[in-house]
């Protein structure tokens, strides 16, 4: 302990440099901090808008051997007995899907869509559809009024295709499951844009028990989307609804991947297998991150080192007369490494708290890069709103790595001073000859 | 073979029944008519300025089977309607061409939409049959050459109409075969064929005298990739040359046809 | 002291305490190593797409009739397209030409029908058709000169219609007047699709295009390759004037790729602008590194700059001693660091860094990019502005704390011990 106390003081000796030095070191904690919340908070806004919009964090889907799938792979739909699926813990959304072609416009002009039948209030919830809202609102829970139009979200990209605004209406052609043609009017009381191109230019969301009906399709559905309370934990998700994925199809007949011979029963994939060039592009991040972590903090690193060198190049005197009178060499490079930790470890906790401020700031603020463009649109890609502020959060922030990385490479950095300190020459270092 | 709108493969076998009731004075000798002449006869018997017909058509696919009951009318070259009466899901819609293009109505949205033109080789109604097939002007004449021959089959003696496109003619069916019962020539069957695959058959039946003209009044389609499945459609009343008023062909006469009874 | 001996004195000075130099050094080569690779590696990615856009485009310029690109009716056409091309490829500013039409039609095959986009091309003009649209010979021919009714599919369209070589296709599209027409193609060759080409087309030569659209002389478009694309702005207005020469009286635009593709140009400013707060962080870390190493280093030499100016060093003369030291500094590592990142470019513009199989699928604005590694690009502009930012604040870096030294009376820097 009395190296601690030692180490301590001698920082203390020379409050500038130490500050300096700690001060560079917080400088780069708290920058990564920041960067990795930025990073962070964008790779998730993308996932996020995938699998919430597109396809979960597991598709659950009818089994289909292989063939391209058709308006006839279908699941069974029953809307009670999903309440008792919700209670499972690691289920944060379990989301119904209906989707079939068809024909929408007016006298003007149509054009082929993709209607989608969802649950207005699930998706409410759970999903970024009714949070990537351009104009008009998301699709209310009310029972649809018979005379009344259907009300419709679409694609931002579709609705300007089509001419279409919030309340205008259009007529809607589907050659049904059971052959009939089936039509509707619709309603326009929202458009989204989430960056995903097919959803953007070519979908058409409505409530799914009309959308039921108007394909002939009562109690059935095409998929079911599953969120998971914690992204990291999805195959305890699959194991917590097994039961009720058996149900829908029977025993054995649950599959985990895409085979040619199963054509029956039911299909089950997380979101990697779905989209795995998403998630690529996730570990891609990752990895990148950790190459700038290591190469910045080498870079702060130089700092400490110098001082160290420094500061012993200073204490030569001292130190001889500690090592003439007795002390061990090892007591000596221990004491150096001592303070280069203490220092490296000062300076991550101001950093830390530097990066959260910035993070915090920011999250209040937000920065707002479309300033850097003259386009008036929105650029959204991959469910990333560039043409918005982006707002920081906390809970992206990789907090802990870029403080534990310090202090452990402060260790190396400390190497060079302490191993000077360990090899000098008592006599020399006195006399102050070198 | 303008004006009467549907199926125009039929009314290619309705003019070589014509010749057989126009030129009573030529027997069925092993002399083969001319093309030439099946056409002018063609020409001047089935030219009718407009018609109406109802129809019940029935489909069969491997998933699902309906009839439908319909009501059409045509007139010219270039108007023609025709609205569903049955089932009652589906009463009232009803598909128009006119000089404007392609249009769907949705009874429930009393709403017109407009079919783009690329939507034309769909199938009419879940049937077998395209939108182009139901709805565009007869262009078989410009579009391909065709020659008679006699053939054999079961024991009766057949004529045999083989069209072929003509160079550079924008149409699918590499080859059309008609065959007809060589005494009367009442026509038995159409082939399309793609190459060497025959791809759909149409047979004809119940032909019957309407003002003159013998109609077969029930057609079946069948798809040869698709076993099981087939359209057939049968006129239940069918008459040529009925006054039709000229708002019919509108949005508002559609209107006033689909949302009547 | 003479220049030259001073120079001299500089670099003993530096080597004299040979661990701080390499500390100091090595900071300097580092930072400026990585702010050249981060730089060329983001260059790269925007350098591809915009070379792609123009690829796409035609050129760096687009004639095309006014309203084109919002509606893609045929009305909107350009009237003697073929003779226009060419009036406009005997212009000094311009490269080549490349007249094009492109239809949206619809394919029917006995068996199905398939909605797609129909290109119709001049091989002459554009020699690397297929590579710019990710495309390869699979079966057959791409272009049959003479044969009205030939037509090549992606394989993913053949499979749709389900057609081989030789089947019958028809075409129904709208012509210029709105009237539905049909035209007639035989399969004549099959193309596979890379990973970022479009997956459904059909290919024909100009000719066959304009007879099956009923588009007479004109064409839809013509890409226009300028030996400067850096001015295509000022050149537009040149070239529009030439069009306007030629066909007076025809509603007649001419467009920049960046105008054709305005989606795209925002999402790369964007995406710089972010690039450049990153790096302003890194900077921001790189500054405080040498600044702190410098000034450390200035610091230590209190009690030696005292002993010079007791010796009679004038302060001016010490600040230019110390000036030539940090300059030969700087100067020496960064050159070290330049080749650092030069080498790391040569490796990763030849290897590649593996970014997965699946790539790094990107769309955006109906430009797709599907890299499966990334590579790097050099802008000189742009290494140009960080080799000089690096190069200031490493000066400043080491001058600021010399001047405060400097102010010390020699016998007080003399006695420094700290």
């Amino acid at each position: 302990m009395m190296i601690l106390r030692l180490a301590f003081r001698n920082l203390l000796r020379h409050k500038w440099r130490s500050a300096l030095t700690a001060g560079g070191i917080a400088l780069a904690v708290g920058l990564l901090i920041f960067l990795s919340s930025w990073m962070g908070g964008m790779l998730k806004t993308m996932v996020a808008s995938a699998t919430e919009t597109s396809m979960g964090h597991v598709l659950v889907e009818a089994a289909t051997g292989g063939d391209v799938r058709t308006l006839h792979d279908v699941l069974p739909y029953d809307r009670g007995a999903l309440g008792e699926v919700d209670r499972q813990s690691a289920l944060r959304a379990l989301l119904p899907r209906l989707e079939f072609f068809g024909l929408a416009g007016d006298e003007e002009r149509a054009q082929v869509v993709r209607l989608v039948g969802v649950d207005p209030e699930r998706e409410r919830i759970a999903s970024s559809l009714a949070k990537s809202l351009r104009a008009g609102v998301w699709l209310s829970s009310r029972p649809r009024d018979e005379a009344a139009a259907l009300e419709a979200v679409l694609g931002a990209a579709l609705a300007r295709q089509l001419h279409a605004q919030v309340g205008d209406e259009l007529v809607f052609f589907t050659q049904a499951a059971d052959g009939s043609l089936g039509n509707d009017v619709l309603r326009v009381v929202g458009v989204v844009t989430t960056g995903h191109s097919v959803i953007d230019r070519a979908t058409v969301f409505v409530d799914l028990a009309a959308a039921q009906e108007l394909v002939a399709l009562e109690g059935y559905v095409h998929s079911y989307l599953l969120l998971a309370e914690d992204v990291r934990a999805v195959d305890d998700l699959v194991l917590g609804v097994a039961p009720w994925l058996e149900s829908l199809a029977g025993p054995g007949q649950v599959y985990r991947e895409a085979s040619s011979t199963a054509s029956e029963g039911v299909l089950v994939r997380t979101w990697q297998e779905v989209a795995p060039a998403l998630a690529e592009m996730v570990a891609l991040s990752q990895g990148v991150a950790w190459l700038f972590y290591v190469i910045l903090f080498v870079l702060a690193g130089f700092g400490v080192v110098n001082t160290q060198r420094m500061s012993v190049l200073e204490r030569r005197r001292e130190f001889g007369v500690l090592l003439a009178v007795g002390t061990r060499p090892a007591t000596l490079a221990a004491l150096v490494v001592a303070e280069t930790v203490m220092l490296a470890l000062a300076g991550a906790a101001l950093g830390l708290a530097f990066g959260a401020g910035l993070v915090l700031l920011v999250g209040q603020v937000g920065l707002d890069l479309s300033v850097f463009t003259a386009y008036e649109g929105d650029i959204t890609i991959l469910g990333l709103q560039l043409s918005e502020p982006m707002y920081t959060s906390l809970a992206d922030a990789d907090l802990w790595t870029p403080v534990a990385m310090m202090g452990g490479l402060a260790l190396l950095f400390a190497l060079p001073a302490a191993l000077r300190a360990a090899r000098m020459d008592a006599v020399r270092a006195i006399s102050g000859r070198t | 073979m303008q004006g009467v709108g549907l199926f125009r493969p039929s009314v290619l076998a309705c003019a070589v029944l014509a010749t057989s009731v126009m030129l009573p004075s030529f027997t069925a000798a092993d002399e083969l008519p001319t093309v030439e002449e099946v056409t002018r006869h063609l020409d001047r018997l089935y030219r009718a300025e407009s018609s109406h017909a109802r129809l019940r058509m029935e489909i069969v696919t491997s998933r699902w089977e309906r009839t439908l009951e319909m009501e059409a009318w045509t007139q010219g070259l270039d108007l023609a309607l025709m609205v569903i009466r049955s089932p009652a899901r589906e009463a009232g819609t009803a598909t128009l061409r006119n000089n404007d293009g392609l249009w769907n109505y949705a009874p429930r949205a009393d709403r017109l939409m407009r079919i783009p033109a690329g939507m034309m080789s769909d199938g009419w109604m879940g049937s077998h049959f395209s939108n182009d097939d139901m709805m565009r002007e007869s262009s078989w004449e410009r579009d391909y050459a065709t020659t008679l021959r006699w053939d054999e089959e079961h024991g009766n003696r057949v004529l045999v109409a083989e069209s072929t496109p003509r160079p550079g003619a924008p149409v699918l069916w590499s080859r059309v075969v008609t065959v007809m019962q060589g005494d009367g020539w009442l026509p038995l069957r159409t082939e399309f064929w793609d190459g060497e695959v025959k791809r759909r058959t149409m047979a004809y039946s119940r032909v019957q005298e309407i003002q003159g003209r013998p109609i077969p009044m029930r057609m079946e389609l069948t798809p040869h990739d698709l076993p099981g499945e087939r359209t057939v459609v049968e006129y239940t009343s069918l008459a040529f040359d009925v006054a039709l008023d000229a708002s019919l062909f509108t949005q508002r006469g559609l209107r006033r046809e689909a949302q009547r009874r | 002291m003479g220049q030259g001996a001073m120079l001299v004195l500089a670099w003993r000075n530096l080597w004299r305490h040979r661990s701080r130099t390499w500390i100091v050094g090595s900071a300097i080569a580092l930072s400026y190593a990585l702010f050249l690779v981060v730089i060329s590696i983001e260059d790269y990615s925007h350098v591809e797409m915009r070379a792609k856009a123009e690829r796409m485009v035609g050129g760096a310029l687009r004639v095309e009739g006014e309203g084109f690109t919002a509606t893609r009716a045929l009305e909107h056409r350009v009237p003697g397209g073929e003779a226009l091309a060419r009036r406009l490829a005997e212009m000094p500013e311009v490269v080549a030409t490349r007249p094009v039409v492109e239809l949206s039609a619809l394919l029917s095959s006995p068996q199905n029908n398939a909605g797609g986009e129909v290109l119709g091309a001049d091989p002459e003009s554009w020699p690397d058709l297929l590579d710019d649209l990710e495309l390869s010979l699979g079966e057959g021919v791409v272009f049959s000169p003479g044969d009205p009714h030939h037509i090549a599919l992606t394989r993913p369209l053949a499979r749709d219609l389900r057609v081989g070589l030789g089947d019958r296709v028809v075409l129904t599209l709208s012509d210029p007047q709105g009237e539905v027409v049909r035209a007639l193609f035989f399969v004549g060759g099959l193309l596979d699709v890379g990973p970022a080409g479009i997956d459904r087309l059909g290919l024909l030569s100009l000719e066959a295009a304009q007879l099956a659209g009923g588009l007479g002389d004109a064409v839809t478009g013509i890409g226009v390759q300028l030996s400067e694309p850096g001015r295509r702005f000022a050149l537009r207005d040149t070239v529009a004037q030439v069009v306007l020469a030629e066909r007076p009286g025809a509603s007649i635009e001419v467009l920049t790729w960046d105008e054709v593709l305005p989606e795209l140009v925002a999402m790369l400013e964007v995406d710089h602008a972010s690039t450049v707060v990153f790096l302003m962080v890194v900077f921001l870390i790189v500054v405080f590194a040498i600044a702190n190493t410098m000034l450390m280093s200035v610091l230590e030499r209190v009690r030696e700059f005292g002993l010079l100016g007791a010796m009679g060093l004038r302060p001016s003369a010490l600040l230019r001693l110390v000036f030539l030291e940090g300059l030969l500094m700087t100067s020496a590592f960064m050159l070290c660091g330049l080749v650092v990142a030069l080498a790391a470019h040569v490796a990763i513009a030849t290897f590649g860094i593996p970014v997965g199989d699946e790539g790094l699928a990107f769309e955006t604005a109906d430009v797709r990019i599907a890299d499966t590694a990334v590579y790097s690009a050099i802008v000189v502009p742009h290494w140009a502005k960080a080799s000089l930012m690096v190069f200031v604040l490493s000066m400043a870096s080491s001058l600021y704390p010399a001047f405060r030294a400097m102010r010390l009376e020699p016998t007080e820097a003399m006695r420094t011990w700290k």
